[in-house]
């Protein structure tokens, strides 16, 4: 008789497979997506109804052919480590200028963290280059562009700051 | 001819000529570093677009479009580093040849291909885009529905086996698209109370992050890869003579028809991207040359430095930039994601791309198609340029700093739509979507052809069905709508037609 794989085991491997985390959210997505639909007029929910539920099926039958121990797609941890933390700073940046830091001073740090993400580990250079390209995009948006940036508390000191 | 006329005086103004000219250098500059895609190369050329009149930021970038896809190659040569994904078959031939001291040779054969390949797809939009947009200037709401649905199953047929993962991006794409008010009835729906989801989710932003951001990300990953791998760069080989000799421009003559015609049929259809042309065009030449050249006294091995496998790519990526507009100007379907941009590019000059583009924008539809006429003529000026004076210095730039300057722009360019921070959360939520999906073997394509063409199915399937009485049938009633029926017919054998190869693929390995 051939070996059959027990389900702990195709439960620990599956965790392991992109497809079965794309398929929950797919699923998660969908289901509230289809919920909120329920809740539209009648001519307003045709469309947001049949195309969430296409993606809660979807979803579902991703999660069930990764769950029957087909493995297609291993998760990336490390590649996913790295571009989650580019993510996070880019989200404290957001946050920085929503609180009224100032451009250049958020720019400054957010250019100082990627750098150091992507192995720039000479302080003073990475400091240095920073602050090159802060400034040079606040020349360049906030002078020769007209783009209004977020206003800072510290601009009394100096415009953009 | 009249129209035409009218693009040409759109397109001959100093200041439009010259915004065109600058799109034509700095694309060519953009295309030029290792890593940066076409595109990163548009995405981040948009907030410089804003300030500008529409045709003169249409001009920039039509011609940041051309020239990122022809700059690509000198990369890919000098370093056997695509700067675009549209060089990577470059990179073979195109290095091997560097490498025997021909650079210049091999660099003159790709910059020539790309104007070819570049001039015979901007022929085609000029033709095909006017044409068809007066066939769909006579669509109804039938017509309409069914072209929508026709440009969904477009792509199906170019899921190679990944039809569930195909269904999920166009479902995501079709979701997102009815977020905001309904265009049929004006009820708001999945806003969760946010005043800035009330007209739908930001579109330029959501392109930037879907195309910029993520792209940035494969950047950083990338970078962090070769940290990993302790790969070292290699020296830049010579230039040396870039002139072509007429016994090898007859030689390629064929190569660039070819391709040339492979990137104009692939480019026209929506979501094939270039990707699939460079493989076709290339596949294509080494054929030919193992039959025509192969064992020649003093030919080289393919692959190992052949003119051939140089202008195949390269006319077959620059055939791809103005054909894939042809459904973009005049059905309002994008031929590519880099064409995908160009809506976002369109939208914020209040310019809607599709038929009425022609009856209430003609002057900026003709200028934008002759654009890509001239810009194929600029690239071999600006590649001069490029490869002659900044080309090293370009090699030079650290990849972290390139990557951290191109989010910055991309994020900047979703804040400048409207000078509003909830717009880089789009993009950042569209840039961890794209990538993820990337990570997940999704494809992106389904996705942006839903988000474009979602609103305008479900309004124009509920128009239909208003007009007709609920009667389903009216979308393949080949008497009262024949194009309708055969868009519906056309669609149903997208569908049908890969499983059944594949069917009929596993019965022959039986």
């Amino acid at each position: 008789m051939p070996n059959l794989p027990s389900f702990a085991g195709v439960g620990r491997s599956a965790l392991g497979d992109a497809d079965f985390w794309i398929g929950l959210v797919l699923i998660g997505i969908g289901g509230v997506a289809l919920y909120q639909a329920l809740g539209f007029d009648s001519t307003s929910r045709s469309f947001p109804l049949i195309v969430s539920g296409l993606l809660t099926i979807s979803g579902l039958t991703l999660l069930a052919r990764c769950l029957s121990g087909r493995l297609s797609n291993p998760l990336k941890r490390r590649e996913m480590g790295a571009v989650g933390l580019a993510v996070g700073l880019i989200a404290l940046w957001i946050v920085a200028l929503t609180s009224g830091l100032g451009f250049v001073i958020s720019t400054f740090a957010l250019q100082l963290g990627l750098l150091w993400l992507a192995g720039e580990r000479r302080l003073l250079r990475a400091a240095l280059i920073s602050a090159l390209i802060a400034v040079a995009a606040y020349l360049t948006f906030a002078m020769l562009l007209d783009v209004r940036l977020p206003r800072s508390f510290l601009s009394f000191i100096l415009s953009g700051l | 001819m009249d129209q035409i006329l009218l693009g040409f005086a759109g397109l001959m103004q100093i200041d439009v000529l010259l915004f065109l000219s600058i799109g034509v250098l700095a694309g060519m500059v953009v295309g030029s570093i290792p890593g940066i895609n076409d595109n990163i190369a548009f995405a981040v050329f948009i907030p410089f677009s804003f300030t500008l009149p529409a045709d003169q930021a249409l001009a920039l970038m039509v011609g940041v479009y051309c020239a990122a896809a022809a700059g690509g190659a000198i990369p890919a040569i000098m370093l056997r580093v695509p700067g675009t994904a549209s060089a990577l078959m470059t990179t073979i031939d195109g290095n091997a040849m560097a490498r025997n001291g021909q650079a210049g040779r091999a660099l003159s054969i790709a910059m020539t291909s790309s104007v070819v390949g570049g001039l015979t797809s901007a022929v085609v939009l000029l033709v095909c885009a006017p044409a068809l947009a007066m066939l769909a200037l006579r669509f109804g709401y039938v017509e309409n529905a069914a072209l929508t649905v026709l440009g969904l199953s477009s792509v199906v047929g170019l899921l190679s086996g990944k039809i569930l993962k195909g269904i999920i991006s166009a479902a995501l794409g079709l979701l997102v698209s009815t977020i905001g008010f309904s265009q049929v009835t004006g009820f708001p729906r999945y806003t969760f109370g946010s005043i800035n989801l009330v007209e739908g989710v930001p579109f330029v932003p959501l392109l930037v992050g879907l195309f910029g951001v993520a792209a940035a990300f494969d950047l950083l990953r990338d970078i962090i890869r070769e940290r990993a791998q302790g790969n070292a760069p290699e020296s830049l080989p010579k230039i040396g003579s870039m002139r072509l000799e007429a016994g090898l421009i007859r030689r390629l003559l064929p190569v660039w028809g070819t391709s040339s015609a492979i990137g104009n049929f692939i480019g026209v259809l929506p979501g094939a991207g270039m990707l699939m042309a460079i493989y076709l065009a290339y596949d294509q030449a080494a054929r030919r040359f193992q039959r025509k050249f192969a064992g020649r006294p003093g030919e080289m091995e393919w692959g190992k430095g052949t003119p051939e496998g140089i202008a195949a790519p390269e006319a077959a990526n620059n055939a791809v930039t103005a054909s894939s507009m042809v459904p973009l100007l005049s059905l309002g379907i994008p031929g590519n994601s880099t064409s995908a941009l160009f809506i976002g590019a369109m939208a914020l000059h209040g310019l809607v791309p599709g038929p009425l583009l022609f009856a209430n924008n003609g002057d900026i539809a003709w200028m934008i198609i002759v654009a890509f006429l001239v810009a194929n003529l600029l690239i071999w000026p600006a590649a001069f340029v490029v490869i002659g004076l900044v080309s090293r210095t370009i090699f030079s730039i650290p990849k972290p700093v390139l990557a951290g300057v191109v989010l910055l722009l991309c994020v900047l360019g979703a804040y400048s739509d409207g000078n509003n921070l909830f717009n880089v959360w789009v993009a950042l939520g569209g840039g961890v979507v794209a990538f993820a999906m990337n990570l997940a073997g999704i494809p992106l394509g389904p996705a942006i052809l839903g988000l474009v063409l979602g609103a305008q199915m479900e309004a124009s399937i509920s128009n239909a069905l208003t007009i007709s009485q609920g009667n389903w049938l009216v979308f393949v009633d080949p008497v009262n709508h024949p194009i309708s029926a055969f868009m519906v017919a056309l669609a149903v054998v997208m569908w049908i037609a890969p499983p059944l190869n594949a069917w009929r693929r596993r019965r022959a390995a039986r």
